[in-house]
């Protein structure tokens, strides 16, 4: 019987549906944070009588199961949060501030920055350290004081003393490519193509909410509970089966 | 009494192949656009059952009636029944409202789904998850990022208000003629000529798997217990032959 596999292939994919549901739970004051949906398609399909016989017209093909086929993130904005903080950044629009940790150039929506200093010099970082990066790429210094600092909606910030330094703000054609690289950072991938400049507006002082829907999150989390049970049901019911078979010797 | 071996064998073959369409359908509860599948059964052609040696009786007097040998699996039944739309707000995400299938693009020849949950691909194009190229009217679609608009009719309009291309929705005349492949594909087998569908196109919206729980729960508990009544009368018959084996030779 294909039953028990299928049971299992249920099963897995529920659990795998209910990391993503747990991952958005948890992340529901996260600035920045980007909710993700698991989306399920049907297993292989083998025929159930002469598997090699596929031109016999009659329909037998029986399912597998169900795998998880990819995961989505919901790259939509998040409501602005006013913090009044001079370097927090909010991106209205389409796009992603660009940093880099020292090797890899990252892309987040998350803007809640800070001043870093190395060797005497201010730099603009995130949160977790990352440098932000300029239009040119480079990292982007900062004066000792940074009072005056105020940004335009194109992302030109004018440091206070007479220089200024341009965020960079890109979109990709493909942002379900994008590989997640954890606090809330994301990398460029073969699929999602390269960064072209995104249209969104920086807005200072403000910071992106969590764009996870917390009521819609506790209805995922009882449907997936409901249809991992289903899963363990039928699993329980191949077993009561199988018994019966053995019984027969 | 040796053939209800072989009646009652059946029986319980036919019951696991039920079992494995019904788990099928019960761990795609929460698959996109997925169609729920009903195994057939049919019984075996009855045969007339005849005394072979009883001397002075006619042809007709000798016939003792007609006797099933048990029943084999018939054909899977797809049930097409529209799933209800669940609304996700993604702009990359289309359900169908009505009969009708997206066309895909795939190594293997054209396939139609219903699932329409794509992405974009590194250039543009519209595709699904698995890369395949999602067909428009004039082929494959390029959108170019995810800000564009779909009408009901399909029609897609790019964040400046061009046209891009419309959406091909087809059905068939025959839609058991459809064959599953996994990953929500059917390809046409003997379902006729593909043609113009009228069903609309809703986008930020999935639809849902058809599969009914609680007639399938029911389904398994049946399949459960006729499968366990078939295994008793299967060793009943075992028990009986035992008897004539070991006991009647005896006295």
């Amino acid at each position: 019987m294909q039953s028990v596999y299928t049971a299992r292939h249920g099963l897995i994919a529920q659990q795998r549906r209910m990391d993503a549901v747990a991952s958005n739970i948890a992340n529901v004051n996260t600035a920045g944070y980007k909710s993700q949906r698991a989306g399920f398609k049907d297993a292989l399909y083998t025929r159930m009588i002469d598997p090699s016989n596929v031109a016999s017209d009659a329909n037998l093909m029986q399912g597998s199961g169900a795998v998880l086929a990819s995961t989505y993130r919901d790259f939509s904005a998040g409501a602005p949060i006013l913090t009044s903080q001079k370097l927090d950044f909010y991106l209205e629009g389409d796009g992603f501030f660009a940093v880099s940790d020292g090797e890899r150039t990252m892309y987040t929506r998350s803007g809640a920055f800070a001043v870093s200093v190395q060797n005497n010099q201010n730099y603009l970082v995130t949160a977790d350290g990352y440098y932000v990066l300029d239009e040119r790429g480079q990292r982007i210094a900062l004066p000792q004081d940074v009072s005056g600092l105020t940004v335009a909606e194109d992302g030109t910030i004018d440091l206070g003393n007479g220089s200024s330094a341009k965020l960079r703000v890109v979109t990709f054609v493909n942002k379900d490519g994008l590989l997640h690289a954890g606090n809330s950072c994301y990398l460029a991938t073969e699929a999602s193509g390269e960064p072209a400049a995104g249209a969104a507006k920086v807005r200072q002082g403000q910071l992106e909410s969590s764009n996870v829907d917390i009521s819609l999150e506790m209805t995922r989390l009882i449907r997936t509970q409901r249809a991992y049970s289903i899963a363990a049901r039928v699993l329980s019911t191949w077993n009561e089966m199988e018994s019966e078979t053995n019984s027969m010797l | 009494m040796i053939r209800s071996f072989y009646t009652a064998g059946t029986g319980m073959l036919v019951q696991r192949d039920r079992m494995d369409v019904v788990s099928s359908n019960l761990t795609n509860v929460e698959t996109t656009a997925y169609k729920a599948d009903t195994l057939v059964h049919g019984r075996f052609r009855d045969m007339l059952i005849q005394r072979t040696n009883d001397p002075g009786s006619t042809r007709e007097e000798r016939r003792v009636g007609p006797l099933n040998t048990g029943v084999h699996i018939d054909r899977v039944y797809t049930s097409f029944a529209q799933g209800s739309l669940e609304q996700t707000g993604r702009s990359l995400d289309f359900a169908l409202d009505g009969e009708g299938f997206f066309v895909v693009n795939t190594p293997d020849g054209v396939r139609y789904t219903r699932d329409g949950s794509f992405s974009v691909s590194a250039n543009g194009y519209l595709v699904t998850a698995e890369g395949h190229f999602v067909q428009g009217e004039n082929g494959n679609l390029r959108v170019n990022g995810d800000g564009f608009t779909v009408d009901e009719a399909g029609t897609i309009t790019d964040a400046e208000g061009r046209t891009v291309g419309t959406l091909r929705i087809v059905t068939f005349d025959d839609l058991n003629g459809l064959r599953k492949e996994g990953n929500g594909l059917f390809a046409n087998a003997a379902a006729g000529q593909a043609r113009q569908s009228q069903a609309k196109v809703v986008q930020g919206a999935l639809e849902g798997s058809n599969v009914d729980v609680a007639s399938e729960i029911t389904r398994l508990l049946t399949v459960a217990r006729a499968y366990q009544t078939n295994q008793r009368v299967l060793t009943m018959v075992d028990s009986s032959l035992q008897k004539t084996v070991n006991e009647v030779g005896r006295v």
